[in-house]
Formats: structure tokens, C-alpha cells, sequence
């Protein structure tokens, strides 16, 4: 097994591993990155629904009651996400456990990320979408709300010069959306950082104080840490880096998964690791438009369109979109089906065909995020294969039959007919009782004031490990009823000023702007 | 019948090793047309092979019963059943023979040479009262036939006529995007930028 040394290892290149890595750079330290998925970006993307491209780079993790999306691919899910970017709500940072215990640590807060949001806003190039560039199926649901006299708000977007060809969940083939590939990683790889993709992080484990060049707690360069890696994906070569600084940012899936595995090396590693998983609560509800709604339009205009309500966040924890989902993610998460039509039969043949012909002009799909608790968790089975569970079924069957309340009234207010909306898994089987799935995963590795309570600590550093941190989603203890990405970031952008701060570093901390949209020709 | 051996999940044994392990109990299961087993055995027709042209020409019909109105030409670019990326490939030569096994019983006939509602009626029959096996085979089948045609899989650009998919790297005229007075769809907002409070 080849040995490499560098000073920071950074696992992942998503929204928690690339401020990190850039800003680790930036303060002059040797920085590696390490993508368990394939390179891709602007030049790689296709628009497509083929499931071989899709696949290769969006992995998930199911159970009974709970799948897991997320990407394994360089740039991490800001390839493939629909570029919302919003701050999460105060009340997002209110929620206590059942024991009435805070669920965020002492001292983070909106309002001390606030900062850290302005910084990453400005890197992505976030900005609300104006009027006249929300897709008809926003304007819609924007229209269903004011009728009924709520509120709808234009959404936030990291995009430059989008052209609305409603495939930003496959990758932005325009170079319009501000994902990572435009702004953190190239700058990190300007300032030195080495982005190796194919390569997965296999174990941590610490070394011992004898091993080590320094035992200075202060040095970052002196190696704390080995990380047993496989480079060139399956069957390619073993490699262990020693790092004097580990960051985790390989999400909530890869970053407990991985530390899950490095228990024997890591003597003090939490307890809680792979627990409290956080998950957005999405619920869904369809229906088809009544006459005196005009038409919206399912695959035109930017794949999220474009208006969010707020209005019953305070009241009930959940902010209310509409959706314009692909056709293969759109099967693959349920069955529409007309209500007058036997569930067994109404999902297939003439009367689906009849319900898909009216999909694209005349269904409105409505979706929730919600303020759910962290009750998924995470293990390892005997293959090291990892396993997710839910629990506190009762209590997210009552959110579910709530939320999906609220939704149905709105529909039948406006007039619409509700569709049936029934889940199914990964087979395409009917998945009967409570189940959500998600692309907004938090938790597993959470932050806490006490290594009881959760895996790292405010600043993110693992309880127990100095130098070995977790700065993605699986930090970030909560539910957030809002996308996660741009909290992710914040929050990274966050515990990387920790880092350099811990180390007595002063990095640049540059801000500077990914380049504008490349208005590239059709291929 | 209850088929414990789940082809999706088990490790699958060569015919040999399968016919050592299930011994003679195996033959009677495949006589009683249990999925698992005719799988294993292979105890369907030769001419049921992947790719053949009666496997093809049923798949085929599949295909336009799950999907009905689709064009012969449509229909043919449908190949995701018999493509080796998806799990279907494996089981699509006994998805065509146990359609016709099945359409053969009731209707001696073959399974595409019945009208449709005769189709529709098999493929439910199989989806209803078929083993747990046989369920799932159907279920994912009639799935991927789903996500194959309305996502217009097999070319990035197709798109799917029925529901209005446009496919891939078109773009749509601006003026058709968005409706143009905007203020009919304007509600009161909570925020001053977009983000919650």
C-alpha cells in the first residue's frame, strides 16, 4: 500500500467539503481531495432520463419508511440540485428533542451563520428569481395561493443567465448553474488543493502520538491521522494518507458510513455516530387543474418553479412548493393515479395513460419540507453495508396526515380533482403506509455541546479527535424545512474559518464569484 | 403457492447446483408453474430466449398494453425490458413465455394476437393473483415500461409524444415559459428577499 502525506484530507467535494478545501488552500496548506464518485461538471452533463447516467453518479439508501438520495460525484450534489438556495428559518434553529433539549448547539444560530450565508450567497451567486422568470407552474401555484389569501415567495436561485430548459437535475449543460465546479473547486484547485475523483476513503483511524513528526497540538502539519483509500474505484490501488487535518464532507450517508468503519481506530468516537438523521419531511399531493386555472407547464423553465409559501411555517413547521419532477423521478417516487380508478389497475394501461396525457399542462404537484425530528439512523451490517431505520412511526404518520391535509385543501379549495399519490420503492412496488423520500438528509455525525448528545462539536470537530472534522449535511442537526444546500455550505464555510482560526491560519478567504453563465450550443 | 426462493434476492445457482438442491421436490414446483423454480429450471420453451423473435414480439405487446397508444415505432425503441443494465433482462425470456403461457390457458391464443382489454386482463390477473415472485416480476416490469417510455430513455432527445415530454436539449421559446402579466399571479409575500424569517 502506497503511503502519501499531505496536510489536509478533505473526503467529498460537495457543498460541506469544498469550503473547506478551498479555504484550507487559501491559508497555503497542502490540500487533498478525495471524490468517492466520477468527475463531472459543465462539458459531461447530458439531458437526459437515461437511468445508466443518472445512476452513475445519484446513489441512494432505502428502508421500509425512508429513502435517501445523494450524489457521489465531484461537485456533490450541486451538479444535480435544483439550485435552491435559501437561509433556514429561525425556527429551524428553535427545535428541541423530545427531552426538551435544544437540537443545535450553544451558539449556532441564524444569525451567527448569517455571515457565513452572505459569504456563500455571494460565491454561488445566489438571488431571488424575478416575476417574470417564474415558470407557469409556479405562477400557478403562486395564483391557487393568493386565491385563498396566502402568502407565496419568489425563491432563491444559485444561477446566472438561465435559459429554462428544465434539466437542472441532471446538470446544467449551459454552465448557468453556479454549482461547485464554477466557484469552490476550481478556486481550491488555483490555490493548490488536489481533487482526485474515484477515490473512496475506506478507514480513519488516529495515530498514534509516537508516529507523528510533532505531537504539537498547534501544528497542523503534523500528521494525526491515517486514511486508508482505494483510488481508481473498484480493484484500484490501496493508498494511506497521513494528514495533520481531516475534514469529512462526504455528506450524511459517507461521512457516518465512513466513521462508522474507523471505530477501531478512532478510541473515542461518540456513541451517536449514524444517529438522529434529519430529513425534511416531504410530503406530496397532486391534482388536476380546474378550468379556470390556466395551464402550467411540467418541463418548461427551471426544474424548481420558482415560489415557495412561508405561510404555514410558523403554524404547522412547513414551507409548501410546487414541483415539476422529471418523468423517471417522478415514477420512481410514486404512482399517480386517478381517485376513481382501483388502485391496483389505475397505475398503468389506458386510464394512466389517460392521467399522463393531462401531466404536463394540467396536474399540479404540491410538495412539503417540514420541521420533522431526527429519528433515522444509520448502522453498519456484518458486510459493512449500510442499513437505515426510522423510528417514532406514530408520530410521523400524524405530520404526514396533517401535512398532506393542508395540501388537499388547498387543492380542492382552488377546485382541483386530487390525484392519488402512492409511494412505491425501489422496484416499483407500492410502499403502503408512512414513507418519505428525500434529497435533504441531515444528521448522522451531528453537532453537539457533549459527545453524549452528538459526534462533533460546535465547531465541528469530532468529539475526543482534535483535527479530525465533519463539515457536510451530517452535522447539521436538524431538519431544516428548506433546501439544506446552502446551510451546508454556510455552515462549512463556518467551521472552515474554525479550522484556520484553531491553527492560528489566516487565509484570504477570497470571495470571489463564479463565472457567468457559458452560453454553450445544443449538442 | 408460496414460492419462498426469491430469484430477485437469492444468490442464483447455476441449473446444476440448482437441480442438486431442490432435487425432485423442484419438479413438481415447476409443474405447478412456480415462478422461482421455471426460472431456475429455465422450463419454459426454447424459444423464449432473450432476444428471440417470440420473446421480442410479446415484450412487445407487454409494452402496448401497459402503455396503450403508443405507435409500432414507438413501441420498438422500447428495449429497456431486454437491456442488461436493468434486473428485468435476466427474467424478460420467462416475462414473454409465462404472457403467453398465460394467454395460451385462457384464450388459446398467444399473448399478442389477444385485443387489449384481453391483455390488460392477464397482465392484471398476473399482477393480482400471481405468486410473490411473479408480482414482482410483473410490478417491475410494468415499471420500467412506465419510466422507458414516459422518460423517453433510450434517446436523450425523444422525449415522449404521448405526455408532451420534449426529451433533451431543446429549449423552449422564453415567451411560452412564463406567463407575461405577471402580476395576476403575484401573492403577498412573507419576505423581503426570498428567505424565511
Amino acid at each position: 500500500m502506497k503511503l502519501r502525506q499531505t496536510d489536509v484530507l478533505v473526503i467529498g467535494s460537495g457543498f460541506g467539503a469544498a469550503a473547506p478545501a478551498l479555504r484550507l488552500a487559501e491559508a497555503g496548506l497542502k490540500v487533498t481531495v478525495l471524490e468517492k464518485g466520477p468527475n463531472v461538471g459543465p462539458g459531461l452533463y447530458r439531458q437526459t432520463q437515461d437511468p445508466k447516467y443518472l445512476m452513475k453518479y445519484l446513489k441512494g439508501l432505502g428502508s421500509d419508511h425512508l429513502d435517501l438520495v445523494y450524489a457521489e460525484a465531484v461537485g456533490g450534489g450541486s451538479g444535480f440540485y435544483e439550485m435552491v438556495s435559501l437561509r433556514a428559518p429561525r425556527v429551524a434553529f428553535a427545535q428541541r428533542d423530545g427531552n426538551g433539549s435544544p437540537l443545535w448547539p450553544d451558539g449556532v444560530t441564524r444569525e451567527a451563520l448569517d455571515p457565513y450565508y452572505d459569504r456563500a450567497e455571494a460565491m454561488l451567486r445566489v438571488e431571488q428569481i424575478r416575476a417574470e422568470d417564474v415558470p407557469r407552474s409556479g405562477q400557478v401555484f403562486a395564483l391557487m395561493m393568493a386565491r385563498l389569501g396566502y402568502s407565496c415567495d419568489r425563491a432563491r436561485y444559485a444561477v446566472r443567465n438561465c435559459l429554462g430548459s428544465g434539466f437542472c437535475v441532471t446538470g446544467c449543460i449551459y454552465g448557468a448553474k453556479q454549482s461547485l465546479h464554477v466557484n469552490y473547486l476550481p478556486q481550491a484547485a488555483a490555490a493548490g488543493a488536489r481533487i482526485t475523483p474515484d477515490a473512496e476513503a475506506l478507514s480513519v483511524r488516529a495515530l498514534p502520538a509516537s508516529a507523528t513528526r510533532s505531537v504539537r497540538r498547534g501544528d497542523p502539519r503534523a500528521p494525526r491521522y491515517a486514511v486508508r483509500c482505494r483510488i481508481g474505484g473498484e480493484g484500484g490501488a490501496l493508498v494511506e494518507y497521513h494528514a495533520g487535518i481531516v475534514v469529512l464532507g462526504g455528506g450524511t450517508v459517507g461521512s457516518a458510513r465512513l466513521l462508522l468503519a474507523s471505530r477501531p481506530g478512532l478510541r473515542h468516537l461518540s456513541d451517536q455516530v449514524g444517529q438522529h438523521i434529519a430529513f425534511n419531511g416531504s410530503v406530496k399531493a397532486a391534482g388536476i387543474l380546474p378550468d379556470d386555472l390556466p395551464d402550467g407547464d411540467m418541463y418548461s423553465g427551471r426544474s424548481h418553479p420558482g415560489m415557495i409559501s412561508y405561510e404555514f411555517l410558523e403554524s404547522h413547521g412547513i414551507t409548501i412548493s410546487a414541483a415539476k419532477p422529471l418523468p423517471v423521478p417522478m415514477i420512481a417516487t410514486a404512482r399517480l393515479r386517478l381517485p376513481d380508478v382501483p388502485a391496483a389497475t389505475g397505475w398503468w394501461g389506458a386510464d394512466n395513460v389517460a392521467l399522463m396525457e393531462q401531466l404536463r399542462h394540467r396536474v399540479i404537484v404540491l410538495f412539503t419540507m417540514g420541521l420533522t425530528p431526527p429519528v433515522g439512523s444509520l448502522t453498519l451490517d456484518s458486510m459493512g453495508a449500510p442499513q437505515l431505520a426510522v423510528t417514532s412511526l406514530p408520530a410521523l404518520s400524524r405530520y404526514e396526515r396533517g401535512t398532506e391535509a393542508i395540501l388537499r385543501s388547498i387543492l380542492t379549495r382552488n377546485g382541483c380533482r386530487p390525484l392519488a399519490v402512492d409511494a412505491v420503492d425501489r422496484t416499483g412496488a407500492p410502499q403502503p403506509g408512512t414513507a418519505f423520500s428525500t434529497t435533504h438528509q441531515t444528521g448522522s455525525c451531528r453537532m453537539s455541546d457533549s459527545p453524549g448528545t452528538g459526534v462533533v462539536d460546535p465547531h465541528g470537530e469530532v468529539h475526543g479527535h482534535p483535527g479530525l472534522f465533519v463539515s457536510d449535511g451530517a452535522a447539521i442537526p436538524s431538519s431544516l424545512a428548506v433546501n439544506t444546500s446552502l446551510t451546508i455550505l454556510a455552515n462549512a464555510e463556518r467551521i472552515a474559518d474554525g479550522i484556520l482560526a484553531r491553527y492560528g491560519l489566516s487565509g484570504a478567504t477570497n470571495v470571489v464569484p463564479g463565472r457567468t453563465a457559458v452560453r454553450a450550443t445544443i449538442p | 403457492m408460496n414460492c419462498p426462493n426469491d430469484p430477485f434476492d437469492a444468490r442464483h445457482p447455476n441449473r446444476r447446483q440448482a437441480i442438486r438442491l431442490l432435487a425432485g421436490g423442484i419438479a413438481a414446483l415447476a409443474a405447478s408453474a412456480c415462478t422461482p423454480a421455471t426460472i431456475i429450471l429455465k422450463s419454459y420453451p426454447e424459444q423464449y430466449g432473450r432476444g428471440t423473435a417470440a420473446t421480442r414480439r410479446t415484450l412487445h405487446a407487454f409494452t402496448a398494453t401497459v402503455i396503450p397508444g403508443l405507435t409500432p415505432d414507438e413501441i420498438l425503441a422500447v428495449d429497456a425490458l431486454e437491456d442488461p443494465f436493468y434486473p428485468t433482462a435476466k427474467y424478460c425470456a420467462f416475462l414473454a413465455s409465462d404472457l403467453d403461457r398465460r394467454a395460451g390457458r385462457r384464450h388459446d391464443r398467444l399473448f399478442f394476437e389477444l385485443d387489449l382489454p384481453k391483455r390488460t386482463a392477464i397482465i392484471t390477473k398476473a399482477l393480482d393473483e400471481g405468486d410473490a415472485t411473479t408480482r414482482k416480476l410483473y410490478t417491475g416490469a410494468v415499471f420500467l415500461t412506465q419510466a422507458a417510455v414516459y422518460g423517453g430513455i433510450h434517446d436523450d432527445s425523444a422525449g415522449c409524444r404521448l405526455t408532451g415530454f420534449p426529451g433533451g436539449n431543446h429549449l423552449a421559446d422564453p415567451a411560452l415559459v412564463s406567463y407575461p402579466d405577471t402580476s395576476r399571479f403575484a401573492a403577498r409575500a412573507l419576505s423581503r428577499d426570498g428567505n424565511p424569517a
